[in-house]
């Protein structure tokens, strides 16, 4: 029999697992915390802690409407809602990228790769430069980069179930031949419409920001990135099995083929989303679950959730770092998780001791 | 008696029609508070603002709404100012000086404007995407007015020349100096009517705005601005729809005179976007080429430029009319 070559990391019993989730979750809460005294201007971190407390003691007593002035909403509408939002994309999409890494059985995936990230910058620009969509009101673009990915996603299951069942490789292809054809598209839309200030648009939303966040979209984020991390715990065993291949699960009874599309539906919901309120935000699906596999292993069944935890902080953080680098500007986010996550990738690569599961 | 009590009736009369009438003649140089000013939310719908007075607290974003400010001597209404493509004229920049330019950032985040507390945020439609400072709609509704620059409306609406004269009516009007604006639109219309009187009779130049983007031509349609202006000035433009051209393309229209759109942003860049074209050799046969006519202009006189307007205008028609501007 052939040697598993499965990176087992040097926190792998359950308690320390269990011990680890607890304290991720006290570091959540901390940093949220943290997190929120940060900003563009000054404002002392007394009334910041002034402004949540209060008001969520007038939530709290059913006074929802309380607060006002230029301090409260600068606090409780644009700080608090991004950091909420940070934290929801930054789970969905460690989430995901774990996800995607055991659909296509490849370390590379990550939660744009099976062609989302095409199919949500044709909609975004399809929005942007030809005001396609603006019937959905004032976030179209994101509507319509949602429509993209989930609608690619779709799509590359359709094309790969085309003359035989999908497997991972099929997925992949039709991932790439898909993102060029969408790449394609949108290259013709920038070419034809033309408009100066709309390419410029175009390019600043392809680099993800999180400036946009609301409660509302905040609560929708939030609610499928839960229910998603949700379902895919439940999900760990057959994730486990996807790792060894198609044949060797038909072995131990259980096929993959379905669960490779309903994961990838599922996926495609939660990053979808997260494009919608953010646009795109690079290298945290993929260097996270590396990461977190380093320390814990490959058994989803404590991947996922630690992932989810790390991510979260981890985008938590990084909006932080992009709201004071440069003062009284926002560095896209996108930029810098790319600056920080592609140097980090690297540097897993080039170690030669870690493996990524699976029996190949 | 009764006829001296007549001559005073009349005469009281008489001044008060005479008082009467000088008012009127001054409620319509000065603005009366409220007033309405139609402007555009990020989507490009029309949006009703209403002034109760003339805004104190301005945040003003980009070129052309900064110079407009000062240019109507509103320089110290304005808190913050940001965004500027290349520097302001000589005879604005003490204004600007009054009008806390910040370096650093090319344009505010939402969190600073909020923190400023602004009465009016004056700028493009661009800055109010949701990624950045968020729907105007939003922001009115918090008592923070906003105005855009009516060529930078989203939705494919032509950018012309009359919609420059617009905005800066429309700011005089929301502060009250509508003699000084409107005194800057007519400097503008009267050096367009200038130039339409002398050149009476004339053959229309076939004229070509160009910029290079890369390996890219594009095109100034009758659409946007510059081509507006152009139209304006009697010309026709040799190509008025097209927005990307070939340099085959460029050869074939054979314009009588081409202006090549620069960025203010290197020492030599003028004379670079002309060699472009004069020192090609495929374009070496081009009339406009041959006979010299080939100028640059800057994209700011002619791109949401408000009262930079008339340095676009003037070059435009230098460069068409040659022989009224030696």
């Amino acid at each position: 029999m052939k040697e598993q070559k499965t990176t087992r990391g040097f926190l792998r019993g359950t308690p320390a697992a269990a011990l680890s989730i607890l304290v991720l979750l006290v570091l959540l809460v901390l940093s949220l915390l943290g997190a929120v005294t940060f900003g563009s201007t000054d404002i002392p971190i007394g009334d910041v802690y002034g402004v949540i407390s209060q008001k969520l003691y007038h939530l709290l007593i059913g006074d929802g409407s309380w607060g006002s002035g230029s301090l409260f909403r600068a606090i409780w509408y644009i700080r608090l809602p991004r950091l909420i939002l940070a934290m929801a994309i930054g789970a969905g999409l460690a989430t995901c990228g774990v996800v995607m890494q055991a659909i296509v059985k490849n370390p590379l995936a990550d939660p744009y790769v099976l062609g989302i990230s095409s199919g949500a910058s044709l909609g975004a620009t399809a929005a942007i430069l030809l005001g396609v969509g603006t019937v959905f009101g004032s976030n179209f673009v994101g509507v319509m980069a949602f429509l993209g990915a989930f609608v690619i996603s779709l799509a590359v299951v359709g094309l790969a179930n085309i003359g035989g069942r999908a497997n991972s490789v099929k997925l992949l292809l039709a991932g790439t031949a898909l993102s060029s054809v969408c790449s394609a598209f949108s290259s013709f839309i920038v070419y034809i419409a033309h408009d100066r200030e709309g390419m410029q648009t175009v390019t600043y939303w392809m680099m993800g920001a999180l400036g946009g966040a609301t409660w509302e979209t905040d609560l929708v984020v939030l609610l499928v990135v839960l229910a998603g991390i949700g379902f895919f715990l439940t999900q760990y065993r057959t994730l486990n099995l996807m790792l060894f291949g198609d044949e060797t699960s038909i072995t131990l009874g259980t096929d993959l083929h379905k669960w490779r599309q309903l994961y990838l539906l599922v996926s495609a919901a939660i990053v979808g989303f997260a494009v919608y309120a953010a646009g795109m935000i690079g290298f945290v699906g993929l260097v996270i679950p590396h990461v977190v596999r380093m320390f814990f292993g490959t058994d989803h069944k404590r991947l996922l959730p630690i992932s989810a935890l790390t991510g979260a902080i981890f985008l938590i953080w990084a909006d932080v770092a992009c709201r004071t680098i440069i003062p009284g500007q926002e560095l896209p986010i996108g930029i810098l998780t790319s600056m920080i996550g592609a140097p980090c990738f690297i540097y897993l690569m080039a170690r030669k001791r870690y493996g990524f599961g699976g029996g190949d | 008696m009764k006829k001296v009590k007549k001559l005073l009736c009349m005469m009281m009369a008489v001044a008060m029609v005479f008082t009467l009438a000088i008012r009127v003649s001054a409620a319509g140089n000065q603005t009366e508070y409220p007033v309405t000013v139609t402007t555009y939310d990020y989507e490009g719908n029309e949006i009703e603002t209403t002034y109760e007075k003339a805004p104190e607290k301005v945040i003003c974003v980009y070129q052309g709404c900064i110079e407009t400010m000062i240019a109507l001597g509103l320089e110290d209404r304005v808190i913050a100012s940001y965004g500027l493509d290349n520097p302001v004229k000589e005879e604005w920049e003490e204004g600007l000086s009054k009008m806390n330019y910040n370096e650093d950032a090319f344009s505010p985040d939402k969190e600073t404007v909020l923190m400023m507390e602004p009465d009016l945020i004056f700028t493009w439609g661009s800055l109010f995407s949701d990624k950045k400072l968020g729907n105007q709609t939003e922001w009115i509704a918090n008592g923070t007015n906003t105005y855009i620059s009516t060529n930078t409306r989203r939705g494919g609406y032509p950018r012309t020349l009359e919609n420059e004269y617009t905005d800066l009516l429309n700011i005089g009007r929301i502060f009250g100096v509508e003699d000084k604006a409107q005194a800057l639109v007519d400097e503008m219309k009267n050096e367009i009517a200038g130039v339409l009187e002398q050149t009476a009779g004339q053959e229309a130049p076939r004229v070509a705005v160009i910029e290079f983007l890369g390996d890219q031509i594009s095109n100034y349609s009758a659409k946007q601005l510059g081509g507006s202006m152009v139209e304006a000035l009697g010309g026709t433009l040799a190509n008025p729809d097209a927005s990307e051209i070939g340099k085959e393309d460029l050869v074939e229209l054979d314009p009588d005179v081409i202006f090549v759109v620069y960025m203010a942003r290197t020492e030599n860049v003028e004379a670079e976007m002309i060699a472009k074209v004069m020192e090609d050799p495929a374009f070496a046969d081009l009339s406009a080429v041959k006979n010299g006519r080939v100028y640059s202009i800057m994209l700011g006189d002619m791109y949401a430029s408000t009262v930079r307007s008339i340095d676009g205008i003037r070059t435009f028609a230098a460069g068409m009319y040659p022989e009224l501007y030696k």
